[in-house]
This record gives structure tokens, sequence and C-alpha cells, in this order.
């Protein structure tokens, strides 16, 4: 993640809902920290569907995730909803870094703010590939 | 931690084995990248509820996760076991960062190591408290710095 946190719902230009669910909330009773990965998951999967045309089960390159990161700011638990945004952070050779945050309704402040780090492979070998001209145009348009 | 310095076994103190499970593995064969997270919680709690006598359904303060990060190099795949190594980065007043290696059977280098941050918090009130005396024993006995000694 740069320097620079991106607290509000404009800096995102991609947005994606994704209901909680029952056992998404540990004995503690709010969602468990794990969890919240699998709703950046969420966002970075459809990012890549929605918007860059990714076809995961047959493209011959697609992304891995190599890195992510995420800071839990207030509890969320079930039945919120999340709003989690997406902006594309930088752009490398082989490699996006998304900036990601989970808003819930209600709240101006996001939940929990993180990134990931995607790197291209080819499905044959799962070697780095440079970055498709196709996406890397389409995330241009998704940056800060 | 830095990114390009490869974890090894040695060191970690303490391990704790895992079983895969099928459902672990994505659509890709590998297990999926969230679920690192969720053995990341389990090293991390049994080691408070094995060395730290943490009883996480009655205890009066509890631990909440306020950051956590993985970087993955290597994937593992059902029905590999792995084994989580655990050791102490940094120890404050409420606070403790862990830094985890995730291993394959019989590998010396990480498959995937990060880092846990836990804020010891009263059930109660969720405000920050000191770390439990029996909990900080445990947590200085795997400190990084300590072992150096």
């Amino acid at each position: 993640m740069s320097n620079k946190e991106f607290l509000t719902r404009e800096a995102f230009p991609f947005f994606l809902s994704i209901p909680t669910r029952w056992g998404d909330n540990d004995q503690m009773g709010h969602v468990n920290n794990v969890l919240y990965y699998r709703y950046i998951e969420a966002l970075s999967i459809h990012f890549m569907m929605d918007e860059c045309g990714l076809d995961w089960m047959t493209d011959p390159i697609y992304p891995l995730t190599v890195e992510s990161l995420c800071r839990f700011r207030r509890p969320l638990s079930f039945p919120d909803v999340v709003e989690g945004g997406l902006r594309v952070e930088k752009i490398g050779n082989s490699s996006l870094t998304y900036d990601i945050a989970l808003f819930s309704q209600g709240h101006e402040a996001p939940a929990a703010t993180g990134h990931i780090v995607h790197v291209f492979v080819a499905r044959e070998t799962e070697k780095p590939v440079p970055v498709p001209d196709a996406i890397r145009a389409i995330c241009e348009r998704f940056g800060g | 931690m830095h990114a390009d310095t490869p974890e090894n076994r040695g060191n970690y103190p303490y391990f704790t084995s895992i079983q895969t499970r099928w459902a672990d593995n994505d659509l890709y064969g590998h297990v999926n990248n969230v679920t690192y997270y969720s053995y990341f919680d389990t090293v991390v709690n049994n080691y408070l509820m094995e060395e730290g006598g943490f009883n996480p359904f009655s205890d009066p303060v509890i631990g909440v996760a306020v950051e956590t990060l993985c970087r993955f190099k290597t994937s593992i795949t059902h029905p590999e076991k792995i084994e989580a190594g655990l050791r102490v980065g940094a120890l404050g007043n409420s606070s403790v960062r862990y830094e985890i290696g995730i291993f394959k059977g019989g590998m010396d280098e990480a498959a995937a190591a990060g880092h846990f941050v836990h804020v010891f918090v009263d059930r109660k009130t969720n405000t920050p408290v000191p770390v439990p005396a029996k909990i900080r024993e445990a947590l200085m006995r795997i400190q990084k710095d300590e072992r150096a000694r």
C-alpha cells in the first residue's frame, strides 16, 4: 500500500456490494478477520471479470495473489452489507497493486483498508508475464 | 520482516501442525490465499491457549486482530500437511505483533510468511487493556530479541 491511505468512498472508482453471511461471524460475534480477505478477493475477482473482461477459467494469462494486507478498523457483523471499494494503485511490468477499503452502510469511515498484489502468470507455466495491454489500459482508468 | 528475506524454520520457536482440507483448494487446485489467514488464526490461538492459558470462551480479555499481512511464495495443495511457525516480533503494552511462517512438510524455506497484530481488549467494553500477565510471559518466551540473547 502506498503511504497515503484512502478513507473515503470518493477515492474508489470500482465498487462491489457484498452481503455478509451468518457463518462469517466467529465466536466473538464479529466477522472473523479471515473473512475480510474473502470480501477483498471477491472485489478483485469481480474487477478483473466485470471491468477487465478476464475469463478466469480459460484465459491463457491470469493473475495470482502474491501479497495481501488488511487493517481492521471497526468490526463488521452479520447482517451488514459490505460496500467494497477498489482502486488500482500501481501498474508494474507483471504486477498490479490494488488499494481496497471495506465500507458498511451507515458509516462514512471504512471498517477495513488494505491492499493486494496480483502477478500475472502464464496458465501453462505459472511463470510471470507482462500485464496484458488491454488490461493495462483499463487499469489506467481505475487509478488515482 | 523484509519482503525478500527468506524465512526458514530456524527462525520460529513454536510450531503447530495443520492438516489441509479438501475445501482449502480452490479452482486452481491450490490452497486459496484467503485460507492461509485461517492457518494464522490457528497457530496464534493454539499458542495462546496452550502456553498462555487463554480461554476464548470465558476470559474477560481477548485479542482482536488489527492488521494482518501475508506474502505468498510457493503454492500448497490439499492433502499436504503443513506446519505453521510462530514468533513474537514486537510486544507492546496492549499489542503484540506475531510473525508467522507456513511450511510444507520437509521444506526448510517458508511457502508463505507474514504477520498478525493483536490488540488485547476488554471483552465487554472493547477498549484496549494491558496484555494479561500469563499471556505476556508466554509471548516473551518466543520473542525474537529474547531468543538472540
